[in-house]
């Protein structure tokens, strides 16, 4: 589903000493199908932006296009937004409610009115895509479990649901890295394979870099740049004046470039490509002596 | 000399629906010496997060034992005592969040240790000054960003001036910059004070600076060590469902692309130096 947002401003607590803009007049047009990186600093907007997507927050002003629902302050949200656009939520325990986790994942699925088996089909097999044994964690209260296992439950509901568009924020935060790269390789497959446009919110620059096509980066509420990875991690003024780094490798990158004659024309962004990059540049140095 | 933390024995088992016992950990035996850094890592649900409340006297041992600078964690008596001592900032900040302001939210601790007014305001102020948070002093706390909750949560931490401080995931939703100025802090405290640190976390880069390492699976201890021993050896990284530092990463990709780098190397500028020396001896 294409996303438009127009003229975005979002104000907390209106009225209040201590209303402050959270968003200011951001714009910017998502099409259907991409996957987007969210970066910015710690209060910079990006868990108040992605809460405009399936309506859980409005506009102050401004107004936000999901397919076609239209968001303008004060609309009404039409319930089936929330199925068509799942949010994961930065901390998991602001999710989960049910006794059970079974009960908690089918949440959604039951209140499509799917058919029972189908239902519980659809449980199972978002359990097991997180890494999680059905058998040994259905009956289980999800607030009993451990902080990763929260988050993975925390995904399962929202894949259960299948939505046309997946807002993730800061999903691999708690994973261990088994369950990170599991994560990565199924959120890429729906995105290539099942067209799904997701949206990824993260502190850790190697990820979007690896899986992202275009990144926004939020400062202070405003939309400081916009582009593909590989423009945005070129810019470094803008980064470091938003509070944003680059991806270990581009900074191993740039370090190493200092020596390298002549140096590289791109920073590689990812660690393959940065191996490769050295590689290539030491066997040619060596064939040239 | 007390040990800052000793498990001997230690097995836990929390009550699942049913009233079965489910152990989370199940024999551990681990010292952790006063002013010793110590890196707890392993995979998700493999008992992290239960060793850190056991520190932290928040649950008693179903087996074994738990001492804390000699205050054994199952004597009632001395809770207040322990208390003192060690603090922990958990995964989730929601849980630990108070007051109705940042600011008292930070004294909460303090305040409880009946520390002389001048006192908790001195130590308040210097939190939230390393914490980045003086300008968010009046602000509710459950109405900030995830990263900012996560601040206010090691800022009440180190207001306790603890001998003791376990951080688990404590820095999981934080910035990069904030991650290393939260990080810069906790070291400083660490030397000058000879703060105890026991560190929770699954970025491995972020246990570099460890003096040990130590790997926890399933409930048990696997593997401990200081970490370049640990991290030398990838492949037992992997069995044991972890990563390694994408510094190391990429020297094993270049290693295997015939470049001959020591496996010492394990942070960004070692590597950097290892491949400027290969360079100009190429
Ligand atoms: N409150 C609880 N009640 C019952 N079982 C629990 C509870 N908390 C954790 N467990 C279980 O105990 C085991 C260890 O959990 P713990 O939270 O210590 O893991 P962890 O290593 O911190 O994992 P993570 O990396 O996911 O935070 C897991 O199997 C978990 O499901
Ligand atoms: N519920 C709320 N009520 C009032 N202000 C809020 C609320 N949630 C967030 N804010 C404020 O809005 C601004 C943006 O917060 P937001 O949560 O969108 O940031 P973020 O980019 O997601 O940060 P982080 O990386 O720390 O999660 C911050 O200044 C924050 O203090
Ligand atoms: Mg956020
Ligand atoms: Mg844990």
């Amino acid at each position: 589903m294409e996303i438009v947002v127009d003229g975005l401003t979002h104000v907390y607590d209106v009225g209040t000493p201590f209303a402050r803009p959270a968003l200011r007049e951001v714009t910017f047009h998502l099409p259907a199908g991409s996957f987007v990186g969210i970066i910015g600093a710690t209060g910079s907007g990006k868990s108040t932006l992605i809460q405009h997507f399936n309506g859980l927050l409005l506009p102050t002003v401004g107004e936000v296009r999901v397919g076609d629902v239209t968001l303008r302050p004060g609309s009404r949200v039409p319930p089936t937004l929330r199925q068509r656009v799942g949010l994961v939520f930065q901390y998991p325990e602001h999710q989960l409610f049910a006794e059970t986790v079974e009960e908690d994942v089918a949440y959604g699925p039951r209140n499509f009115g799917w058919p029972e088996d189908l239902v519980r089909q659809r449980v199972r097999e978002a359990l097991e895509a997180v890494g999680l044994d059905p058998d040994r964690v259905a009956r289980r209260s999800p607030f009993a479990l451990s902080g990763g296992e929260k988050r993975r439950v925390a995904l399962a509901g929202v894949l259960a649901a299948q939505p046309e568009v997946l807002v993730l924020d800061e999903p691999t935060a708690g994973l261990d890295p088994r369950g990170r790269n599991q994560l990565v390789a199924l959120i890429r497959q729906l995105h290539r394979e099942e067209g799904m446009t997701v949206i990824w919110v993260t502190h850790t620059m190697e990820e979007v870099a690896e899986l992202a096509d275009r990144l926004l980066v939020l400062q202070e509420g405003r939309l400081v740049l916009e582009g593909s990875p590989a423009e945005v991690f070129s810019r470094r003024d803008v980064l470091q004046q938003a509070g944003v780094e680059v991806p270990e490798p581009a900074a191993v990158a740039a370090e190493v470039s200092r020596f390298l004659d002549p140096p590289f024309a791109e920073m590689p962004l990812t660690v393959e490509a940065l191996a490769e990059a050295i590689a290539d540049r030491f066997a040619r140095r060596r064939g040239r002596r | 000399m007390h040990a800052a933390v000793a498990y001997e024995g230690v097995g836990y088992a929390y009550p699942d629906g049913d009233g079965q016992p489910m152990w989370a950990v199940r024999g551990v035996t681990l010292t952790v010496a006063c002013g010793e850094w110590v890196a707890l890592v392993g995979p998700n649900g493999s008992g992290k997060s239960t060793l850190a409340k056991l520190a932290a006297g928040l649950l008693v041992p179903t087996e074994g034992k738990v001492t804390v600078c000699g205050i054994p964690t199952d004597d009632e008596s001395r809770i207040g005592e322990l208390r003192s001592r060690v603090a922990v900032v958990f995964q989730n900040p929601d849980n630990q969040l108070v007051a109705p302001t940042v600011e008292e939210d930070v004294a909460f601790g303090p305040e409880n240790l009946g520390l002389a007014p001048e006192e908790i305001r001195r130590r308040v102020d210097e939190a939230l000054r390393v914490t980045g948070l003086s300008a968010l002093r009046d602000a509710p706390p459950h109405r900030l960003s995830g990263g900012q909750k996560q601040r206010v949560a090691i800022a009440g931490a180190l207001a306790m001036h603890p001998e003791v401080l376990v951080l688990d995931e404590a820095t999981a939703m934080l910035d990069p910059q904030g991650r290393r100025e939260v990080w810069a802090t906790v070291r400083r405290l660490h030397r000058e004070r000879g703060m105890t640190v026991l560190f929770i976390t699954h970025r491995l880069e972020e246990t570099l600076a460890a003096d040990r390492v130590v790997v926890v699976a399933d409930g048990r201890l696997v593997a401990s060590g200081p970490p370049r021993e640990v991290y030398a050896d990838p492949g037992r990284l992997e069995a044991l469902g972890l990563d390694v530092p994408p510094v190391v990463a990429l020297r094993e990709r270049l290693i295997r692309r015939g470049l001959p780098l020591s496996r010492d190397v394990v942070t960004r500028d070692e590597l950097v130096t290892a491949l400027w020396r290969l360079w100009s001896t190429a």
